[in-house]
């Protein structure tokens, strides 16, 4: 098999990274439209959380899955760090919109943090055992070589 | 594909329950005790003559209430002026007599329920959950406020007020000073009769004209109560420095923020005086946590 067939296959199978890269694009625009909509009815209070609630999904989920997507350069997750890393991202972003609601509110709760510290927790999880699996793979294939 | 639906469904559930964690299950919830506070000028020797009661005042031996309606700031503001012959006459109410979250009623009830002669809101302390919290002597919350003021209004037993701030002065300091009633809102609005807030200073993130409540204290048991309509196109509401220059021109020495926005209102003769604005502007009264009320 020479080496652009090679290329083709592994763009081929990086297609499958299309749909995250949509799923994540489509939240990101929707959570724009949604955090525009309620600080018009907010009577001027605002919340830095719901300002930028678009970058909890377009930053940590949008760019990164572009990026896998797109480059060669970054190595395919697999699929426990991909799970727990896009749980993180999406229990990241309902605490960030629950903040957003309850600091234009003008109250707190102690569930919205809990499922912001969980998030990052997951987040940071799926983000260890990516480098752990990415730095096993490269030792294999230098092994081989 | 079985994870992302599993954790789809905790997090949603998740969601749904701090939503109704803080904005509707009650909880956290104690009863008010009678506290000598309560029977305060209540001795049943002495003569009360019948109060003379009109559309905007009520007089009596021990207690005078004058209502104004001024318009400034393009505003409909209510200035009711309360002089008392004894402090327990100003009084703190809770929505069904008990402190919690999300236990709450409106003003207009509130009142009716404790017998008051005049209200206002309170700091609707069951919204948040953090801030001192003290009524009639009782202590229901020594947590300092996770919101950006940590000014609190002190009432004493004597009918003094004083502003102070939760970072520098703990619950026991005011109980053992003779603290009676504790609020957690703010800002101070006017200290030793300077305005203590600048055009930048608003409730948390609030930047816009909004209707406000404030209390105030002019002399020995000589108070201000003070309303503001807004979110109407009559009345767009005030600033806390516009709020806090109105009760400076009253004479206040000290003054401070209640909550406002919605919550805001002011009943008397068993009427609400001013035009609360309930879910953006419809004009109804909000249901909130406590209210401050002129009563024997």
């Amino acid at each position: 098999m020479s080496i652009s067939e090679n290329k083709k296959n592994e763009a081929r199978g990086r297609d499958v990274w299309r749909m995250p890269v949509l799923i994540y694009g489509g939240y990101s625009l929707f959570l724009l439209i949604f955090s525009l909509v309620y600080q018009i009815f907010a009577h001027g209070v605002h919340s830095f959380y719901m300002t930028w609630l678009p970058c909890f999904t377009f930053i940590p989920g949008f760019l990164p899955m572009l990026a896998v997507w797109k480059t060669s350069l970054v190595p395919e997750p697999g699929e426990l760090s991909s799970d727990l890393y896009h749980a993180g991202v999406a229990a990241m972003t309902v605490s960030a919109l629950l903040r957003g609601i309850f600091e234009i509110a003008g109250t707190t709760s102690v569930y919205q943090r809990m499922m912001m510290q969980a998030g990052i927790i997951l987040l940071v999880a799926g983000l260890l055992i990516y480098l752990f699996q990415s730095l096993l793979r490269l030792f294999k294939y230098a092994g081989r070589s | 594909m079985l994870w992302a639906i599993v954790f789809g469904l905790l997090l949603t559930a998740s969601a749904a329950w701090t939503l109704l964690d803080t904005f509707v299950l009650p909880s956290n919830i104690v009863s008010m005790e009678k506290t000598e506070d309560d029977r305060e000028g209540k001795d049943s020797d002495v003569f009360y003559e019948e109060p003379v009661i009109t559309d905007t005042s009520y007089h009596d031996n021990d207690i005078s209430i004058e209502i104004s309606q001024i318009r400034k700031y393009d505003t409909d503001i209510y200035i009711a002026e309360v002089i008392l012959e004894n402090p327990s006459y100003l009084k703190t109410g809770l929505a069904n007599g008990v402190f919690g979250r999300n236990i709450v009623d409106t003003t207009s009830s509130i009142a009716e329920e404790n017998n008051a002669i005049f209200a206002i809101n309170g700091d609707y302390y069951g919204f948040r959950t953090s801030g001192y919290v003290m009524r009639r002597g009782q202590v229901f919350r020594d947590s300092i406020s996770e919101l950006s003021y940590t000014e609190d209004l002190v009432i004493y037993k004597d009918g003094n007020m004083e502003i102070i701030d939760e970072i520098y002065t703990s619950m026991e300091e005011l109980q053992e000073k003779g603290a009676r009633e504790v609020f957690s809102f703010g800002p101070g609005l006017v200290e030793n009769g300077e305005v203590s807030v600048s055009k930048f200073d608003e409730v948390d993130r609030s930047q816009e004209m909004n209707p406000r409540t404030a209390i105030g204290q002019a002399g020995p048991l000589h108070y201000f109560l003070v309303v503001s309509d807004g979110r109407t196109k009559q009345s767009p509401g005030m600033s806390l420095l516009q709020l806090a220059q109105v009760m400076q021109e009253l004479g206040c020495e000290t003054a401070y923020n209640l909550d406002g926005g919605g919550s805001s209102a002011i009943w008397f003769n068993g009427k609400i005086l001013n035009k609360p604005t309930t879910y953006g502007k419809v004009i109804e009264e909000r249901s909130i946590s406590d209210i401050v009320y002129i009563g024997k």
